[in-house]
């Protein structure tokens, strides 16, 4: 365990130490670089498991080994989240109380677009994530916001990620400084030790993917917000980006943080941000 | 160096509060302690060991060892307390994780019980990168707990 681990350390320090000597701004050894650390990133997955083909990344746990590659196949057969699916096709296309629809709100009538969030908001200065894009647009049109992490809220991105999927994540880091410290900070608050059991998100998602906690395979952190939302039997339904971090921070014994608090939006920033390339899967469904 | 897997683990907190947890299922935070960070193991305390025998006789350390062996037993596959079986394949215990090596031999691999105790108090000192969680110094066990939890494993 230790020996693989120490290894897999060397080897991805290896391959950083590479990137720096290549690159020409060796000095500023501290600068943000995102575009190496997201090739740092996909090598360090792909070297670990040369096995599984690149857009499989998105699939999760599923993505770990063969048998879980076929109980995947089988419920997409018969999808739980098709349900979820339909009432977010019917909720896009229902118009407001004021006339107007979500279709309204978004690029491209919000079809194909779930690849381009989250994306950095020059103006506001901040990541604007898609569920907080459909919140924001409920109440510009005079609608009340719906909760992040319940059924209403999924089915909508469902739906959005569904009409995208198969298209490259395709995160932009607009050449603002402040764009680069969101990222910076969603890398940190993943990379972070935090509660009692003083687990990071890396602990679990770049350490030990497809290693068993308890009964449960641990997805890899490349590609593992291309699924989302999910449907998960334990939870009986689906659940949001949002509901996946407040679960995994209390489910190890850690303050979970407001959905949409500005780190979670963060996080997914950084999440997507090194996932580029890697096709969209969602909805998706887990044991 | 190591920027993609420990860019910011320095940053240790314990910013646990009283909830109920679904992995661990159980109320777990406990502020009325205080804060034990001594760097090293928890040393053993045969106090109590040699009371009870003098008190009792020969008889009594062998059924206390034997009581102790047992309870290191159920705090080991408790999930609200050791919960090892989360990572670690251990012997007449249901579902294990593959997180952690097997738990098996171990009188064998560390014949000084003082290592157990050290991996169980606070692993990141032989590994900063160990996924085992530090259950002393984050005082999710007792000393007591874990010298129990120990007998358990000199089992093994
Ligand atoms: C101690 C382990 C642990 C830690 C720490 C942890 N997770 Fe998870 N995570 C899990 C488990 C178990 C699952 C469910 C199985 C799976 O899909 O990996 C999961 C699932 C996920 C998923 C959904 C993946 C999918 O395809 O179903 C996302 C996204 C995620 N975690 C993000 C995070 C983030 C962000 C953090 C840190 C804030 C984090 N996790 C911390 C254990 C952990
Ligand atoms: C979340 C994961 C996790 C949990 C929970 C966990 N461990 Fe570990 N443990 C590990 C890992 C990983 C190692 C490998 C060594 C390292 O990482 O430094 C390890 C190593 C060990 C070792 C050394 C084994 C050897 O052969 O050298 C012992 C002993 C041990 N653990 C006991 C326990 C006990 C007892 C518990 C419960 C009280 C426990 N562990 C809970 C992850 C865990």
């Amino acid at each position: 365990m230790k020996a693989g681990a120490a290894l897999l350390l060397s080897s991805l320090s290896a391959a950083l130490v590479a990137l720096a000597l290549t690159s020409v701004r060796v000095i500023a050894a501290d600068k943000v670089d995102p575009v190496a650390d997201a090739r740092a990133f996909q090598n360090y997955f792909f070297q670990k498991f040369p096995d599984v083909k690149h857009e499989d990344f998105s699939n999760g746990p599923y993505s770990m080994n063969e048998d879980m590659k076929r109980q995947w196949r089988e419920k997409e057969e018969f999808p739980p989240y098709e349900f979820a699916l339909d009432t977010g096709k019917e909720m896009f296309a229902t118009p407001f109380k004021n006339g107007k629809t979500y279709a309204d709100c978004f690029p491209n009538g919000g079809i194909g677009i779930r690849q381009n969030y989250p994306y950095f908001d020059t103006g506001e200065g901040k990541v604007v994530t898609l569920e907080l894009a459909l919140n924001r647009c409920r109440e510009a049109n005079g609608e009340q916001p719906y909760s992040y992490v319940k059924d209403e809220m999924a089915s909508l991105t469902a739906y959005m990620a569904f009409t995208s999927r198969g298209k490259p994540m395709d995160i932009k880091i607009p050449d603002d400084p402040r764009a680069l410290e969101a990222f910076e900070n969603g890398k940190r608050y993943f990379y972070t030790r935090r509660g009692q059991l003083n687990f990071s998100c890396a602990s679990c998602h770049v350490q030990s993917p497809g290693e068993r906690i308890r009964a449960e395979v641990l997805a890899p952190a490349l590609g593992i917000l291309n699924a989302l939302p999910i449907y998960r039997s334990e939870w009986g339904g689906m659940g949001t980006t949002s509901r996946r971090f407040i679960t995994c921070n209390s489910q190890t014994r850690a303050v979970p943080l407001e959905p949409q608090a500005d780190e979670y939006r963060d996080v997914e920033y950084f999440l997507s941000y090194v996932a580029n390339g890697l096709p969209i899967s969602g909805p998706g469904a887990r044991p | 160096m190591r920027k993609i897997l420990t860019a910011f683990c320095g940053l240790h907190s314990l910013d646990c509060q009283g909830m109920s947890f679904v992995l661990l299922n159980t109320i777990f935070c406990r502020h009325d302690k205080p804060r034990n960070d001594a760097l090293t193991a928890f040393p053993r305390k045969p106090a109590l060991l040699l009371a009870l025998a003098v008190l009792t006789g020969l008889g009594a350390p062998r059924a206390w060892a034997q009581s102790a062996i047992s309870e290191g037993r159920k705090l080991a596959f408790d999930r609200g307390k050791g919960n090892c079986l989360t990572c670690h394949v251990i012997k007449g215990g249901d579902l294990p994780g593959t997180i952690g090596p097997e738990l098996r031999d171990l009188k064998a691999k560390y014949p000084d019980r003082n290592e157990l105790v050290a991996i169980l108090f606070d692993e990141t000192k032989r590994n900063p990168q160990t996924m085992m969680p530090p259950f002393g110094r984050n005082r999710i066990l007792t000393e007591q707990e874990i010298n129990a939890i120990v007998d358990f494993l000199q089992t093994l």
